[in-house]
């Protein structure tokens, strides 16, 4: 049981496909290539496919497959063990009914599962995480899940983080997963009079009520997150001491960003790109380095970690 | 760009390192990377920028071009990763015994070697040694996809029946979707992407914030240390720490710890010689290798148990529970009217520790851990509120008023 096998490789499923199609035109093949595989890959399949591999007849300029059948593959053993793992997760029951859980867990009863969630410790996540069990969080869960796939308009009240009650009409777009906070979120757009006029990101645990509207929505969403990305990035310089760059290049791997490393001064210079929602959560984040890592840039962002330094510095003068 | 050039690659653990340099050491140019001849940093460059497309990215700076991957991953719907994993070489016979064998099989008539080898003669009109089939046969039978079973004095084969749609029934549209979210969200996503690519689809409906992306390049690792714990054995593993120095480590695998704020996953091991826990990161891991089972695992599980609840994070320290564990007092100022977040933080990420209400707006965080100095990163997330700082461990009270003083200078506080 391979992890790394190319029966799942790209090339294999691009020729899947060109085998489950009739009467295709050379171009149709590079077309179906180019959508399933990386670029330079169309010429490396089609100068084999026909004469090598002998997958595919032509006559006057039309191939077709030389199966007998629509190619098909069954799940593999590495694919049902992984099935199995996932099934047996809590977040599971968001998706499935206990009966539908219990029918797969039946169908796979010789199966053993690829991974056990006890083996695994998130010795930092949050541990306000959302309750999966919960009867109406798994009922707002599909509800919105359902008009995700529907681009239905919903009618959300919901508590704000500041405690204030909020309802809107919200198209939903997106859930949002942090397994930091192992909470779900939803990205949605505000909608009034039939148009946008905001975004909004929802915790999912602080719904208290969702109403269908029976409307649907032709706008044509993406990915809010996008939207909220800072106009400048911030600018920092992390040393070489106590294994600032290392620790720091791997906590920020998450985060788009552009890094030099000058080799004299053992200094590596980053520019970090963030969505403006976060920004106290980075600034936390980014101060949790201690002197291995100062903030250069922009100049109010310096200035919120200096306030805080200058308050942490009165309290020493006071107590000592 | 020459016919030569080939996106595929024979051995994952090639590539590996240099998808890592290049994911997060963005800042590495092209004579940083040692490893190998910088012909091969030029093949495999190429192969990750083929892969990856608009994910990869270059400046220009002092020391020269620098290529890395970039990408805010709470903005992504799959993780550009994966891609290392879907372009494995194969060959002619790999290719042509794949879709042959399993056009002709079905999945309720059994048949012979010969059958198999003369229908795809009959049928295809290529002729194929019964060995070379037969060992295609056996590894399909290893992957689960073809069944087998003696007839007789031979082997006999079939298609395996289980089918993504037989599987789920009624629930496809549904289970389609939780594997949407798994396949982004779980260990070995990778696998969850696999079938999400076999039904044609792809994740459009879950955005992962806090992602570590990186973890997918140790998943080989991970699947040999999770065959171990669940078969109770001992592992032999050669190790590149931070020195780059190889080291091999054989003991007994426990626990995963996973930080989801640094992105670092470490293995908890057992070490007989040592009498000690070891948590060692699964990005310096290089091989595993699979020893003799282990009589007493359960033992050490428990053992395991009984101490972790002492550990902040991976340090199992040198000390016992109850026998002279560090502790950290951290009095703090919050105003409890309007800035119950701050509380709320302390309670949600304090793990074992104790918040006690000491006056008006003081509050107390009390912890007992094996190694208090894995807290010290947390600890500062709360400059501008600690009022107090009180520690057994010394080093650590040293280290953090010094690196006030440092900050103030850094950031001209007067």
């Amino acid at each position: 049981m391979e992890l790394f096998s190319e029966i799942y490789s790209a090339y294999y499923n691009a020729v899947s496909k060109i085998l489950s199609a009739k009467n295709l035109l050379k171009k149709d093949m590079i077309k179906i290539i180019d959508k399933n595989t990386s670029s330079e890959s169309s010429l490396y399949i089609m100068s084999r496919i026909k004469d090598e591999w002998l997958l595919v007849s032509e006559s006057d300029g039309i191939y077709n497959s030389r199966l007998k059948n629509t190619p098909s593959m069954p799940l593999t053993l590495l694919e049902k063990r992984w099935i199995k793992s996932i099934i047996s997760d809590s977040r599971a029951k968001l998706f499935l009914d206990e009966e539908s859980i219990s029918r797969l867990s039946d169908c796979l009863k010789d199966i053993k599962p690829l991974f056990n969630h006890d083996s695994f410790l998130f010795f930092d996540r949050f541990s306000d995480g959302d309750d999966f069990s919960n009867p109406d969080y798994i009922r707002f869960f599909r509800i919105i899940h359902k008009a995700i796939i529907n681009h239905e308009i919903l009618n959300i009240s919901f508590i704000s983080s500041k405690n204030n009650r909020i309802n809107h009409n919200f198209l939903p777009v997106k859930f949002e997963y942090s397994p930091k906070n192992n909470k779900f979120r939803v990205q949605a757009l505000i909608i009034s009079g039939g148009k946008i006029k905001d975004t909004g990101i929802i915790n999912i645990s602080r719904i208290t009520n969702i109403r269908n509207t029976g409307k649907y929505s032709e706008i044509k969403t993406d990915n809010i997150n996008k939207s909220l990305r800072c106009s400048e990035p911030i600018k920092v310089e992390v040393s070489s001491e106590r294994n600032g760059v290392e620790r720091f290049m791997m906590e920020f791997a998450e985060y788009e960003k552009i890094t030099e490393f000058n080799e004299q001064t053992r200094i590596c210079s980053a520019s970090i790109w963030y969505n403006k929602t976060d920004e106290t959560e980075l600034l936390i984040r980014l101060l949790s380095f201690g002197t291995v890592l100062e903030i250069k840039s922009p100049e109010y962002f310096r200035n919120l970690a200096r306030e805080r330094i200058e308050k942490q510095c009165k309290f020493f003068t006071e107590n000592y | 760009m020459g016919n030569s050039f080939s996106p595929l690659i024979k051995n994952f653990d090639k590539i590996r390192d240099y998808m890592r340099d290049f994911y997060i050491y963005g800042f590495k140019t092209r004579n940083d990377f040692q490893y190998k001849s910088l012909r091969t940093y030029d093949d495999e460059r190429r192969r990750i920028e083929n892969w990856l497309g608009n994910f990869t990215q270059c400046s220009n700076s002092r020391k020269g071009k620098q290529v890395f991957i970039s990408c805010d991953s709470s903005t992504i719907e799959e993780n550009p990763l994966y891609n290392a994993y879907r372009y494995k070489s194969f060959t002619k016979n790999d290719i042509q015994l794949h879709f042959f064998i399993l056009d002709i099989l079905r999945e309720d008539n059994f048949m012979s070697l010969n059958e198999i080898t003369d229908r795809i003669l009959d049928e295809f009109e290529v002729i194929f040694d019964a060995q070379t089939v037969r060992l295609k046969l056996n590894e399909y039978v290893r992957e689960g996809i073809i069944i087998s079973k003696k007839q007789g004095r031979s082997m006999v084969y079939a298609k395996s029946p289980d089918s993504f749609r037989k599987l789920a029934g009624d629930d496809s549209d549904k289970l389609t979707d939780m594997i949407k979210f798994f396949s982004e969200a779980s260990p070995f996503g990778i696998v969850g992407n696999y079938i999400l690519k076999s039904l044609s689809t792809i994740n459009n409906l879950f955005l992962i914030k806090h992602n570590f992306l990186v973890h997918t390049l140790e998943d080989n690792i991970l699947l040999s240390l999770c065959q171990a714990m669940d078969e109770k054995r001992f592992v032999k593993l050669i190790n590149y720490g931070k020195s780059h120095k190889e080291t091999h480590i054989t003991g007994i695998p426990l626990r995963f710890h996973v930080s989801t704020q640094t992105g670092r996953r470490y293995i908890i091991i057992y070490l007989l010689n040592r009498k000690r826990f070891s948590a060692l990161r699964l990005d310096y891991i290089k091989s595993v290798g699979l020893l003799e089972s282990c009589p007493e695992y359960d033992y050490y599980i428990e053992k395991y148990l009984k101490n972790s609840g002492y550990c902040w994070g991976t340090s199992f320290g040198a000390k016992r529970p109850g026998n002279g564990m560090e502790y950290i007092r951290m009095t703090l100022s919050i105003d409890e009217q309007n800035e119950g977040f701050i509380l709320h933080r302390l309670k949600r990420e304090g793990r074992n520790g104790i918040i006690q209400k000491k006056g008006e707006n003081i509050f107390c965080y009390y912890g007992e851990f094996f190694d208090v100095s894995e807290l010290s990163p947390w600890i500062k997330t709360f400059t501008g509120r600690i009022i107090k700082l009180e520690s057994n461990n010394r080093q650590v009270l040293q280290r953090f008023y010094g690196d006030i003083r440092s900050m103030k200078k850094m950031y001209e506080v007067k």
